[in-house]
């Protein structure tokens, strides 16, 4: 038995699990056109030329122009940034809530769990898309912020439940009793024990929340109730929509969509080869 | 010998809850008043079927689970009494040695953190003397130092039973309670271990209340040995004189069905009937009635006390005022 590096093993088995590979590359590719957005395309704003409108994708416009003749292929690059930065705002504030919800439930029970819970299946029973147009009818002007927000504070149910089972489980574990009868400090206990144990499954649920929140998004921008400034794959449909191009111009709504699809499949690849990667079913033979 | 832990009628109830429509629930007495005393470097055996109370003693006097009544007095001092910060630093004095080696090891944890964790977290010393001392430990439980940067996954049971055993040796504690630490590994591994508890303890001088479910094992080890059945001790007293005067006929079954190296001893085997009675329902008066080839009428209507016989303890109504022998201890066979 040689030294062995944490991960090693999981590393190895992601890297030749074939839908994460692609997965990642996919993440990496998105994340790469976000970060170098001013690189690839200028940004559009206003109205274009009046003779360039709802032009067929060419070799000036590589994805065709909108009804205002302002070139799509940039919108979509530039909604690139938006999607990633919804994506990361409402996984952030998954964790932050979800998380320590999970934890204090799972591991205190009691009362802490009676509450915890109860809060978790109120968000659940919400429905997210009316209250999110109530709160852009509320705030008049929504910013992306806001939009990622509200659909951060509808994600951590489901971070909360995840980490609250998996800490319900290591609770009965064996080396928690260990852990407890070694007179370890309770805080040590829930980060060193059983956070770390549970990352995993946070982990995977974290990309699928990735996924999901950028087909909110869209959903809302595609009401109309996104924020107008920003560039957002959603807005683009809503565009093609509120012009009335979607039967004639497909490249108009085409486009938008299957940036959304490689967003949405490329995180949920990527789940699937973390979470096969680190079940020790699979990787520990 | 100095008293080092005294156990004054522990027990431990269990409320078992009968369903949504019918009222009350069923009490179960997982541990009876039970009474033992433990001295500095002593090791007494816990032997019993499962079910019998053996490990919920470990756990309560080690506040794993806590007991419904009784008194565990460590150094004079009523550990069932203490709460949070002065609870987790007691635990450096009574360690434990669990079960299950695949299972009492955090799996994503290495095995050197594991070890010096609990000395971090009891501030015994500084993390670079702890690291050397871990190293030291690995040593003296028989493993190599290059084992530290390891992951548990690396290892085989008997191994991680080592580190678990180091793990608890870091806190210098003065008692431990090795729940059935062989059961789970091999035969052959069971000795390398059984010698390294034995070892150990002339080393470091702490005192083992050794849980087995196999008097072998315990014979071997013990100074003392107590016999549990349904949540009681039915006999306790030191190690040759339960297996030269058993006096018990649960410790004779015991004892006659321990295997014999030598195929020529041919020794009558006592079979017990049944199973071991459910505890939400025992039988009535003594619990080993009825199981008992002995059995009187008074075992089904009295329940026995534990009396001492100069030192021998035991819970038979055979050996109680009024009964078969009246206070004397049989020459009878088998009962």
């Amino acid at each position: 038995m040689s030294k062995e590096k944490r991960y090693e093993k999981e590393v190895k088995a992601f890297l030749s699990h074939r839908l994460g590979m692609i997965g990642l590359i996919g993440v990496a590719i998105l994340i790469l056109i976000a970060v170098f957005a001013p690189f690839i395309a200028e940004p559009v704003s206003g109205y274009g030329e009046y003779e360039e409108k709802l032009l067929p994708p060419s070799s000036k416009y590589w994805f065709g122009t909108d009804d205002m003749g302002l070139d799509l292929f940039s919108q979509v690059i530039w909604g690139t940034r938006s999607s990633i930065r919804v994506g990361i705002i409402a996984v952030f504030i998954a964790i932050s809530i979800g998380v320590p919800v999970g934890l204090l439930s799972g591991y205190y029970k009691g009362l802490f769990d009676t509450i915890g819970m109860g809060l978790t299946e109120i968000f659940l029973t919400i429905p997210m898309l009316p209250l999110i147009i109530v709160t852009a009818a509320v705030l008049e002007t929504t910013s992306i912020n806001t939009v990622a927000f509200i659909i951060g504070i509808f994600s951590w149910p489901s971070i909360a439940r995840i980490t609250r089972s998996t800490a319900l489980k290591i609770c009965g574990m064996q080396y928690l009793e260990a852990a407890k009868c070694l007179g370890i400090k309770t805080s040590k206990i829930i980060f060193k024990h059983i956070l770390v144990n549970a990352s995993t499954p946070i982990f995977v649920n974290l990309t699928i929340i990735m996924a999901t929140s950028i087909i909110t998004e869209s959903a809302i921008s595609f009401l109309g109730l996104g924020d107008p400034l920003a560039h957002s794959w959603g807005k683009i449909l809503n565009n093609a929509h509120l012009s009335g191009a979607f039967g004639t111009a497909w490249w108009f709504s085409l486009f938008p969509s299957i940036a959304i699809m490689i967003f949405v499949v490329s995180f949920n690849f990527l789940s699937m080869g973390i979470r096969d990667a680190l079940n020790p079913r699979i990787s520990r033979e | 010998m100095e008293k080092l832990l005294e156990v004054r009628g522990l027990k431990k109830y269990f409320a078992l809850n009968k369903g949504l429509f019918s009222k009350g629930s069923t009490i179960i007495k997982a541990v009876d008043d039970v009474s033992f005393d433990l001295k500095g470097g002593e090791t007494l055996g816990v032997v019993g079927e499962s079910g019998s109370g053996k490990s919920t003693v470990g756990r309560s006097i080690l506040r794993l689970i806590e007991p419904t009544a009784g008194e565990v007095n460590y150094k004079g001092e009523n550990i069932l009494s203490l709460k949070g910060e002065s609870l987790r630093s007691f635990r450096k004095n009574a360690q434990m040695i669990f079960q299950d080696p695949y299972a009492s090891l955090n799996p994503r944890m290495r095995v050197g953190d594991a070890i010096i964790e609990p000395i971090l977290s009891h501030n015994l010393m500084s993390r670079g003397d702890a690291i050397d001392k871990a190293v030291e430990l690995l040593e003296k439980v028989g493993l190599d130092k290059d084992y530290f940067d390891r992951f548990p996954h690396q290892f085989s049971g008997g191994q991680r039973q080592r580190i678990g055993i180091a793990r608890a040796l870091g806190l210098e504690p003065e008692v431990i309670v090795a729940d059935e630490p062989v059961s789970a590994l091999d035969v052959s591994v069971q000795a390398q271990i059984i010698n390294l508890f034995k070892d150990l303890q002339e080393e470091f001088g702490f005192a083992y209340l050794f849980i087995a479910h196999d008097l072998s094992v315990v014979k071997y080890l013990s100074d003392r040995i107590a016999v549990m059945y349904l949540g009681e001790i039915v006999e306790l007293c030191k190690k040759e004189e339960l297996f030269e005067n058993p006096m018990h006929p649960y410790t004779k079954a015991l004892i006659s069905a321990i295997p014999k190296p030598d195929p020529r001893i041919k020794e009558k085997r006592i079979i017990l009937k049944g199973d071991i009675p459910s505890h939400s329902n025992p039988p009535s008066g003594c619990k080993f009635s009825s199981r008992c080839y002995c059995v009187m009428d008074i075992c089904k209507e009295k329940h026995p006390e534990l009396i001492d016989y100069n030192g021998h303890k035991v819970r038979c109504h055979l050996f109680s005022k009024g009964g078969e022998n009246n206070g004397e201890i049989s020459s009878k066979e088998n009962c």
